[in-house]
């Protein structure tokens, strides 16, 4: 690339992060480590029933055995699991917040930066939102709305209490404690998270939402979102993320579970922006994450929407069961990953019933020194008739120094599936830009331009608030990309 | 290291003892060299990614570690039958891993052609086969460590600069049923010096129930502007084991063509590795693989762009029917400043049986930006229109199927270098396909 | 040659064709015609056999067989022959060896003798010329990245070839330019003969000032909703299909009235 254009690009798009304010609040912490006696403590702060104790300590003990997965595309130092704080509530909270007035005016404003329509920006816009600050929930919006439909939409702790049957019934039944490594350990240890049901036969009213903010300095943040669609019900669902500017790295591995029943649609759109890491791989957030929904019903249908920009390490990959016949699995995904970010990302579409559906659109964006890898698994198993896969994979490197990596697995003991896979790559070019340029477009308009037209496929399954947002940190993102 | 990995230590060390041995430190040097490594990777698990679909465990647990007896004259009647048609072409045969003389024809050769067995290659000129001995075998793949470790048997070609092979070689490398399991562990090492061009047929087969582990190591060299084409064809052998691996390493300029066949075999693999050293290097590897009753077909390729200005064209298709397994892992990694490169991968399944399975992974990595790279793979069955089609122009079901698959197929045959090759492979693909249509609907 | 009588089919359990009466004597050349979704089509591919279409009641003999009976191929051993809407496409078979295999097959049902390599060739060289295509298309995979044209005369080919007692075309004409629609008409004129019929299947009237049939009829809503000579052909053209069709409703809505009197 041209001297001149170089530093035309590297000046557009170098913009630091600009969720990297720390705020200023006390906060409560369990002192670091991890062993039997802080997980009673995260039970008894939680007024949590017997069952759920014994569940939490049943995968401390089997975490105890597990080893670190070593097999995805990622190198980092080892994590030391004792210098983690297991629990951190800000304390003011201490005794939870009655309403939105209660809620500490500093959180508030927190949100405010980070621009969530908390207070009236949420009912113009329709969103319900579940905020999750560090561990703990802060505050649900719409509750009364929401409740008029028999929608429940609370923090996963709030719904151990009022409805523990639901819990008990669900949790853990699409992603077992003895998961994965992570998994294992966020079931030890999880703090919040959002809980949704819907019943029968709702369409729930409006979008819920949920926003996650790592907060406190040598915390680990562990939230388990529940979802469950009855039969006949619809819910979209969005999640946001995003992180304070540290120097070390930060712990982040949550567990969402979706449990869709005959005839249920869940929609899940995620825009992650855990900081990243300087430009020099300092700090960042290490994202370890295990996503899985099942389609236990007959023609249900999950879908999966992420944008994936923040990080230092992405590790995640959105999943889901095919389980009921007719049932349908959808993952798009952008995943954009610059300096010195690695990501290893992806789905696995797991065929069991007859008729079953999925599509995977994948489009990975490389810049800097980073390293993104797309890895799926696509699995048609010998009940799971005529299953249906397409998968399109696409990479755009920006930069020299960075690294595209494409790892399917494709398993099929079906005879009448059909399974297709496609993949690309292709980088933005300085004869691309050139063309723009002598066209009237500026460079970094024509970046833009190339990359979210990459992207387009993706941002379309995204509701529109998400897709402008997804479309200005995918700009954000791109500092020092080119080079 | 296991204790399993040490039990099978011991057993090659006693198969070493027996080796035909020039007396020359290098040869061991190389030998010592070969048994670390694979003391070092052990045997590979299903846990191990390159393994994953394909389990060796009956290495260790049966006795193959052993020689095949001596050839007998039957041995030698029966192969016979299995020679290519033609007998001006060089053709080596080996029958059980050992060369067999009588089989074999090398005519006489001009402008410092050298085709012979690597045994007397290693007496006769040492310096020539070290300097291309394990050149291409960089990486320390636990079965090439192995045949690193017994390299005695096998062939020795070298084809010196400019020089145009006109007549493709014969290696026939046949197993026989005999009462006692036993290995082969033959080493094809060709050298093609700069801007030479050769042809090479390689015919994998096993007669019946022969219950044998072949471990064969095909190693190419290609000089700068050298033009190789090598032809696989495997077939036969209803027990046993066949790992078979090539390895191909190119300098600038240097085209290798490259075309698998896998009809037969319990259970096969195939480790096709190329590399990329200098630029402007290109292969083309095409595979066909059908699996039926219980077979196990396992292609592994790696291409290694490790220079810039390469490019690579991968094919691979494959039928899978009855209780067969077939695995496809194509991998392509473009290292840094591997700039301008172009790759492309492909592979096709048609799975036939409610109990087949199929594995494919087509891989990437990629740390350039420059590039051109793309790869797809399908997993379907046969087209339910197209049957009606041929069915409404009077082909009853099976000879659609039969003629559909050939369909499928077929243009990698088509692509045979040598004429005589795909009248014989086509025949054979041609009643396997037969066969497998039909039988009655599972 | 051919006794429709009282045939419903559905498919994916819709009703498409609803109490269908043809009748189709040696010799003769029916044309049906009707607007989009008719059940033209569905008609070609019941007589042909595809899968997904289901006989619920009523019967279909050909040449005194029940015709549900045969299997897809021994229809087409017993000369029943459907060229094709769309054909489709076959990468990696050439059309040669799919003609010789087609003739083949069909020639030994009737008890001849394959042909040999150089019969065929001369036989299909001969044929090729009829319908004007380049005998380059012999050595092409079948169909594959022909041209909607070239995929009709190809069927034409094929028709030629295999001489059938019963033809039906499935618009065939549709998508063709005028020279080709010739090319088509005439290769369908050539075998014309007394112990030979024919059907065709086609929207547009177009294709009959060029092939005369005996009979026209009009599909409307699943049946046979009007019979008549090529002279309602031409009526058709000029006054569409409306009146017909609105015909074919009232027909159904009284018939179903007349029903409900009888309970």
């Amino acid at each position: 690339m041209s001297s001149q254009s170089q530093q035309d690009v590297e000046e557009i798009i170098d913009r630091s992060y600009e969720f990297g304010f720390v705020t200023d609040i006390e906060s409560e912490s369990a002192p670091p480590g991890l062993n039997e006696d802080v997980i009673r403590l995260i039970s008894t702060k939680k007024n949590e029933p017997e069952f759920l104790l014994e569940w939490r300590l049943r995968a401390y003990r089997h975490w105890l055995k597990m080893r670190e997965p070593k097999w995805a595309h990622v190198h980092y130092p080892p994590v030391d699991f004792d210098a983690i704080s297991y629990y951190s509530a800000p304390k003011s909270l201490k005794d939870g917040p009655k309403s939105l007035d209660e809620v500490d005016p500093e959180l508030l404003n927190t949100y405010e930066k980070l621009g969530i329509p908390l207070h009236e920006r949420a009912r113009l816009a329709g969103v319900a939102v579940d905020a999750v600050f560090d561990s703990v929930s802060v505050a649900t919006t719409f509750k009364e709305k929401l409740s008029e439909a028999g929608v429940i939409f609370c923090p996963i702790s709030e719904a151990i209490q009022t409805h523990p049957e639901l819990v008990k019934k669900y949790l853990g039944s699409v992603v077992p404690y003895t998961d994965n490594f992570y998994a294992t350990l966020n079931s030890a240890v999880f703090s919040d998270g959002s809980f949704v049901y819907i019943p029968k036969g709702v369409r729930c009213p409006m979008e819920l939402s949920t926003y996650f903010r790592i907060n406190a300095a040598n915390t680990g943040q562990f939230e388990r979102t529940l979802i469950i669609a009855d039969e006949g019900s619809y819910v979209s669902y969005l999640e946001g993320c995003t992180a304070p500017m540290r120097d070390e790295n930060q712990l982040h591995a949550a567990v969402v579970e979706l449990v869709a029943l005959d005839n249920a649609e869940i929609k899940y759109s995620t825009v992650q922006n855990w900081y990243p890491g300087d430009e020099n791989g300092k700090g960042g957030i290490y994202n370890f994450v295990t996503k899985r929904g099942a389609c236990l019903g007959k023609h249900s249908k999950i879908s999966w929407t992420q944008v994936e920009t923040g990080s230092a390490i992405t590790w995640k990959y959105p999943s889901v069961i095919l389980r009921g016949d007719h049932s349908i699995g959808e993952f798009y995904s952008v995943a954009l990953t610059n300096n010195f970010q690695q990501a290893d990302t992806g789905t696995k579409m797991l065929h069991l019933g007859k008729n079953t559906r999925s599509t995977i659109i994948s489009k990975g964006i490389s810049a800097g020194k980073s390293q993104n890898t797309y890895r799926g698994l696509v699995r048609t198993g010998a009940g799971a008739e005529n299953a249906r896969n397409f998968t399109q994979c696409d990479s755009l490197l920006i930069g020299d120094r960075c690294g595209a990596h494409t790892f399917p697995y494709i398993e099929s003991r079906q005879p009448s599936a059909v399974i297709e896979h496609e993949a690309t790559t292709s980088r933005i070019a300085e004869d691309q830009l050139f063309l723009c340029q002598q066209r009237g477009i500026d460079a970094e308009k024509a970046v833009s331009m190339i990359v979210n037209g990459f992207c387009k496929e993706v941002f379309n399954q995204l509701p529109m608030e998400f897709a402008v947002e997804a479309h200005k940190l995918l700009e954000v993102s791109l500092e020092n990309a080119v080079g | 290291m296991s204790a399993s990995t040490e039990h099978l230590l011991n057993n090659i060390r006693q198969l070493q003892k027996n080796l035909p041995a020039p007396d020359q430190p290098w040869l061991n040097t190389f030998r010592e060299a070969g048994l670390s490594r694979f003391a070092e990777a052990g045997l590979p698990t299903r846990k191990t990614e390159a393994w994953k679909y394909t389990n060796v465990k009956p290495l260790a647990e049966n006795n193959y570690w052993q020689n095949a007896p001596a050839t007998s004259e039957a041995d030698t009647y029966t192969a016979k039958s299995y020679l290519f048609e033609g007998t001006s072409n060089p053709r080596l045969v080996f029958v059980n891993g050992r060369y067999t003389q009588t089989l074999s024809n090398i005519p006489v050769l001009e402008n410092g052609v050298i085709i012979e067995p690597l045994e007397n290659a290693l007496k006769n000129r040492p310096g020539l086969v070290r300097e291309h001995l394990g050149k291409a075998v960089s990486e320390a793949h636990p079965f090439a460590a192995i045949n690193a470790g017994l390299i005695a048997n096998g062939l020795f070609v070298f084809i010196p600069p400019s020089v145009v092979l006109n007549e493709p070689i014969h290696v026939l490398l046949l197993n026989t049923e005999q009462t006692t399991r036993f290995s082969a562990h033959p080493r094809i090492l060709i050298a093609a010096g700069n801007h030479s061009t050769a042809e090479i047929i390689t015919h994998e087969a096993a007669i019946g129930n022969v219950d044998a582990f072949n471990n064969c190591v095909t190693e190419f060299v290609l000089e700068a502007g050298a033009q190789i084409k090598h032809s696989k064809l495997q077939t036969g052998g209803n027990t046993g084991i066949n790992l078979s691996g090539c390895y191909v390493q190119q300098a600038r300029d240097s085209r290798f063509e490259s075309h698998t066949i896998s009809l037969g075999g319990r259970l096969l693999r195939n480790d096709l590795n190329v590399k990329f050293t200098e630029p402007g290097a290109s292969c083309s590897l095409n595979g066909l693989y059908i699996g039926c009753n219980a077979q196990h077909i396992d292609n592994h390729t790696t291409i290694e762009h490790a220079a810039p200005y390469c490019d690579s064209h991968e094919y691979y298709k494959g039928l899978i029917a009855d209780q067969a397994h077939a695995v496809f892992n194509g991998r392509i990694h473009i290292h840094p400043d591997a700039q301008k490169s172009n790759a492309d991968m492909q592979n096709k399944n048609l799975l036939l049986s409610a109990k087949a399975e199929i594995d494919t992974k087509p891989e990437l990595e990629i740390y350039a930006d420059d590039v051109k790279c793309s790869h797809g793979a399908t997993v379907g069955q046969l087209d339910s229109k197209q049957l009606f089609y041929l069915q409404t122009r009077g082909m009853n079901p099976q000879a659609a199927a039969q003629m559909l698959s050939a369909a499928f197929l077929g243009e990698l045959l088509e692509q045979l270098p040598s004429e005589s090759l795909r009248q014989k492979a086509t025949k054979l693909v041609e009643s396997r396909l037969h066969e497998i249509t039909q039988r009655p609907v599972r | 040659m051919l006794e429709i009588h009282d045939l419903h089919v559905t498919v994916d359990d819709k009703p498409i064709l609803k109490g269908l009466n043809l009748t189709i004597q040696a010799g003769e050349v029916h044309a049906i015609m009707g607007p989009n979704g008719s059940g033209k089509s569905t008609l070609s591919n019941v007589l042909a056999g595809r899968e997904d279409y289901e006989i619920t009641s009523g019967t279909i003999k050909y040449k005194g067989h029940d015709l549900a009976e045969l299997s897809i191929e021994e229809r087409a051993q017993q000369g029943l022959f459907l060229a094709f809407q769309y054909p489709v496409e076959i990468p990696g078979l050439s059309n040669i060896q799919f003609l010789k295999a087609s003739l083949n097959s069909i020639r030994e049902s009737r008890g001849e003798g394959p042909l040999d390599a150089i019969d065929f060739l001369q036989l299909t060289k001969e044929k090729i010329k009829q319908v004007h295509l380049d005998e380059s298309f012999l050595h092409r995979s079948v169909n594959t990245g022909f041209s909607g044209g070239e995929k009709k005369r190809n069927e034409i080919l094929q028709m030629l070839l295999l001489e059938p007692s019963l033809a039906i075309l499935d618009e065939t004409d549709s998508g063709l330019d005028i020279d080709a629609l010739k090319v088509v008409a005439t290769g369908i004129n050539a075998l014309r003969s007394e112990n030979r019929s024919f059907l065709l299947v086609t929207h547009y009237q177009r294709l009959l000032d060029h092939i005369e049939p005996d009979f026209v009829h009009v599909l409307a809503d699943g049946q046979i909703a009007k019979s008549g000579n090529k002279e309602l052909a031409l009526e058709l053209e000029q006054q569409g299909y409306g009146w017909i069709t609105q015909a074919a409703k009232d027909n159904s809505q009284t018939s179903t009235q007349s029903y409900s009197v009888k309970l």
